[in-house]
Parts: structure tokens; C-alpha cells; sequence
């Protein structure tokens, strides 16, 4: 049952940046909501589910927007497994919690963005030039996307929604 | 409790093996690939009905608000194209007298007269929202007759081409994208040495750069740049934009120009897949 609502969300994700979200964006730059949902659910769960929770949704995001295959794969499992792993840690029912990793984790996943682009096209920004005119912009609506999808996440995961309770620290990746 | 060290150095070795292989695998995967798998067809497959859903609910709320915003310059616009509307027969009358005229002459020179594409329509059904790859679904497959690699057109001229086809939908790698190169040439002179290559430009989004160009070439603001048909992938004579300006490339050898593209990115609802002409590759 999980894995079918996990996935029915990733497609909705993934189908709303595509279409409604890019109404909302500006300047050809709209939030990637696929992202904000796999930091949102590994951090309701541990480091290894995010880390297969982010290899998911990237696999899915290169097979839908025909990016080569590993792309957004390598990014969102990156991710998951921060987050996921970061969950132990912190305390996930207090909102700037989840703000704050996502602010965090965008960057890095911007910045892994522009180094694989990097190293297989060359892009057409610097790193700097890159990070102020869409990374920061992004980051801005990731952090406002979070604050609204958060809470109802965790009130879903707490009727046990997605998965099981995290599992045991024995089970995370470190 | 921490798992034990050798379980868990194991699985972050097994962990830095798959991000190597995704490397690897975006690598390998980075210039295109020939086939889809049977899974990736059936998740396209799954997915475009709810993309075209979702696309269609967001064309209307977008034209929506277009109307709304643009209700003065449509009502100046209807008064024009009313004139507009009143020229009309004159020119197209003009018009048959010009392809009939043309007609005789491609006859008297012999040439073998080119029929028009035929063309598949179809509609845009979701968009790559990334900044990374520039690429749009439609909701045209292998179904319908599309196949890797045929060119995409609006009315206006060159889209891009398809990148990967399921049953009901393909994928269209948009020409403002960094990976795809067309081999061009300028409408005016036509001269056959004075083929370049247009690609996305590189920072400035949304325009194209025609590369490659002899430094003695006749190209100059305002001309229109159409394919050259070279390259096996773009049927000749389809228009990709338009010289804003020209310049010396780094080296001072060749030339280069700036070119506004013939299609509207950002407003691709209807396209048109181009199904080549069988004996077009012989020519």
C-alpha cells in the first residue's frame, strides 16, 4: 500500500512541476517538487529507506523527462540518503526542521546538478552565476512548497500512510 | 545502537558503487539511446493520460488569465486582422498565380517537384520543469506512426526532434536544448558553403547560435535561417529563426550568429511530427 501511494505521489509530483507548477514559476525557473517530497518523506523515515525513496524518484524523473538515465537519480538519492540519515538526529515535528534541510539540500542538489552537467555537456553558467540566478530562486519556493506540504505528510505518515515506524538505527546506512 | 563497523563499511561501500554506476549510466545514456526499455515504455505509457489531464486543466487556467490580460491588445488585433481579412483574397489570388508560375518553372528546369511533409499533429502534454534539458512530451507514439528522430514543427518552423518514442507518447528534445545540432544555411543566399550549425546559445536561454559559419559568409541581421537538410535528421528548407546579430567567433576564423528562434518556446501547445519523405534520403 505504501509503496503505491509513494509512487502515485511521485508521478503527481513529477506531472505538477511539469504543468500547473510551471505557472507559478518565474523566469523559466519552477520548484522542483519532486524534491521537496522525497527530503519531506526520508525525513520521516531513515537513511536507507531515503536513499531508496530518492533513487526512485530520480529513476522516475529521467525516464519521464527523458534526462539520461542516472541524472536526477544520482541528485534525489543523494538527497534521500542525508535526509534519511539526518532524521535520527533532529527533531522532525518542529517545521524549521524540515526548512532548513530542504534550503540545505537544494543547494546541494543544484550544485551536483551543475557538476554533472559539467561533466557531460558543458553548461552554459558558471557555478556562481548558476546558484544566484536559479538555485536561490528555487530555494525560496522549495522552502515555501515544504511549509505547506510538510504538515499534512506527517500527519499522513502518522496514520502510517507510507511506511512502517523508522526503522532501528542498526538498519541506517551509517 | 550503531550496526557493527564491517556491516557498516560494507554498506557504504555498496553505497558509493551505485552512485559510481549512476554515473556511469548517465554517461553512457547522456547522448541519447537507441531503444526504450520495456519499463520505461510502460511507465510513459501509464503517465501520459495524466499528463495530458493535468496539461489540459493548466492550458486552460493560463489561457484563462492570458484572455483577461490581453483583452485590449485582441480587441486592436481583431480591428487589424479585419483589415488584414480584406487583403486577403487579393493575395490569394496573387498566390495560386505564384505556385502555378513556380510550378511551370521547376518543371521547365526539371527539378523534381517536391511535395509537401506530411505531418502528424499532436499535442504538447507536459514539459521538463528542470533548467537542465529542455524537453516536452506529446501525446503522439509509435502508435501513430512517430518514430526516434523525426523533426517537430509549429507553423512558425522548428521545434526539435523526437528523442524516444512509447506506444502513446514521445519524447521531443526542443532545439534550445544544449544536445541537439542542426546543420543550416541562410535562405537569402543559399550558398552551399556557407552551411552552419545552429545550437542552443549558451548563456542566453531561449535563443539559438548558428556556429561554424565561413568568416566571408553573406549573413546579416533580419535573414532567415532554414535547414540545410545535411545530417540525414532535418528535412531541408524547414525554418529555425531569425539573425539578431553576427559576430567573429573567439579565434577571429569564423563566424557566428545570434538567432531569435521561428517557433515560440514558451507557447508550444500544437506541433506537427514531420514523417520524411521516403526518397528524400537519395537526394
Amino acid at each position: 500500500m505504501g509503496i503505491l501511494v509513494i509512487s502515485g505521489l511521485f508521478i503527481l509530483s513529477l506531472v505538477l512541476q511539469g504543468s500547473v507548477l510551471a505557472l507559478a514559476g518565474t523566469g523559466g525557473i519552477h520548484p522542483d517538487l519532486l524534491l521537496v517530497v522525497v527530503v519531506a518523506l526520508a525525513l520521516l523515515s531513515d537513511g536507507k529507506r531515503g536513499t531508496l525513496l530518492g533513487f526512485t524518484a530520480g529513476l522516475f524523473q529521467d525516464v519521464l523527462t527523458a534526462a539520461p538515465l542516472g541524472f536526477f537519480t544520482f541528485g534525489k538519492m543523494l538527497a534521500g540518503l542525508l535526509a534519511g540519515t539526518l532524521a535520527r538526529e533532529v527533531y522532525r515535528d518542529y517545521l524549521p526542521v524540515p526548512l532548513m534541510v530542504i534550503s540545505a539540500l537544494t543547494l546541494l542538489n543544484e550544485t551536483v546538478a551543475y557538476f554533472l552537467m559539467e561533466l557531460y555537456f558543458s553548461p552554459a553558467l558558471q557555478l556562481t552565476d548558476y546558484l544566484r540566478a536559479f538555485a536561490l530562486p528555487r530555494l525560496l519556493m522549495h522552502v515555501l512548497v515544504m511549509a505547506f506540504l510538510y504538515p499534512y505528510l506527517l500527519r499522513a505518515q502518522r496514520r502510517g500512510l507510507f511506511f512502517a515506524e523508522p526503522e532501528n538505527d542498526g538498519d541506517g546506512w551509517f | 545502537m550503531l550496526a557493527p563497523l564491517k556491516t557498516r563499511r560494507k554498506k557504504t561501500v555498496s553505497l558509493l558503487l551505485v552512485f559510481i554506476f549512476l554515473l556511469c549510466l548517465a554517461a553512457f545514456t547522456a547522448q541519447g539511446r537507441q531503444k526504450l526499455t520495456l519499463a520505461e515504455e510502460m511507465l510513459l505509457t501509464l503517465v501520459a493520460p495524466v499528463q495530458g489531464v493535468f496539461q489540459r486543466l493548466t492550458r486552460t487556467v493560463d489561457n484563462t488569465f492570458a484572455t483577461v490580460k490581453e483583452y485590449r491588445l485582441l480587441l486592436e488585433e481583431n480591428a487589424a486582422l479585419k483589415k488584414e481579412l480584406a487583403n486577403a483574397a487579393t493575395l490569394e489570388a496573387r498566390l495560386l498565380e505564384l505556385r502555378q508560375e513556380n510550378h511551370r518553372l521547376r518543371e521547365m528546369l526539371g527539378f523534381k517537384e517536391k511535395t509537401g511533409y506530411s505531418l502528424i499533429p499532436a499535442e504538447v502534454i507536459g514539459r521538463d520543469a528542470s533548467s537542465w534539458f529542455q524537453t516536452m512530451t506529446i501525446n503522439r507514439g509509435s502508435y501513430h506512426g512517430v518514430e526516434k528522430n523525426m523533426a517537430v514543427v509549429t507553423s512558425d518552423g522548428l521545434v526539435g526532434n523526437i528523442l524516444s518514442v512509447s506506444r502513446l507518447s514521445s519524447q521531443v528534445l526542443l532545439l534550445t536544448d544544449s544536445r541537439p545540432a542542426v546543420s543550416a544555411l541562410v535562405q537569402r543566399s543559399r550558398e552551399p558553403g556557407e552551411v552552419g550549425v545552429v545550437e542552443s546559445a549558451p548563456g542566453l536561454p531561449g535563443y539559438l547560435k548558428m556556429i561554424n559559419l565561413p568568416r566571408e559568409a553573406n549573413i546579416q541581421p533580419g535573414d532567415r535561417i532554414i535547414s540545410s537538410g545535411l545530417g540525414g535528421v532535418f528535412p531541408k528548407g524547414l525554418v529555425i529563426g531569425y539573425v539578431l546579430e553576427t559576430g567573429d567567433d573567439e579565434y577571429g576564423i569564423l563566424q557566428y550568429a545570434l538567432l531569435r528562434p521561428a517557433a515560440n518556446f514558451n507557447r508550444l501547445e500544437e506541433v506537427f511530427v514531420v514523417v520524411p519523405d521516403p526518397g528524400e534520403g537519395e537526394e
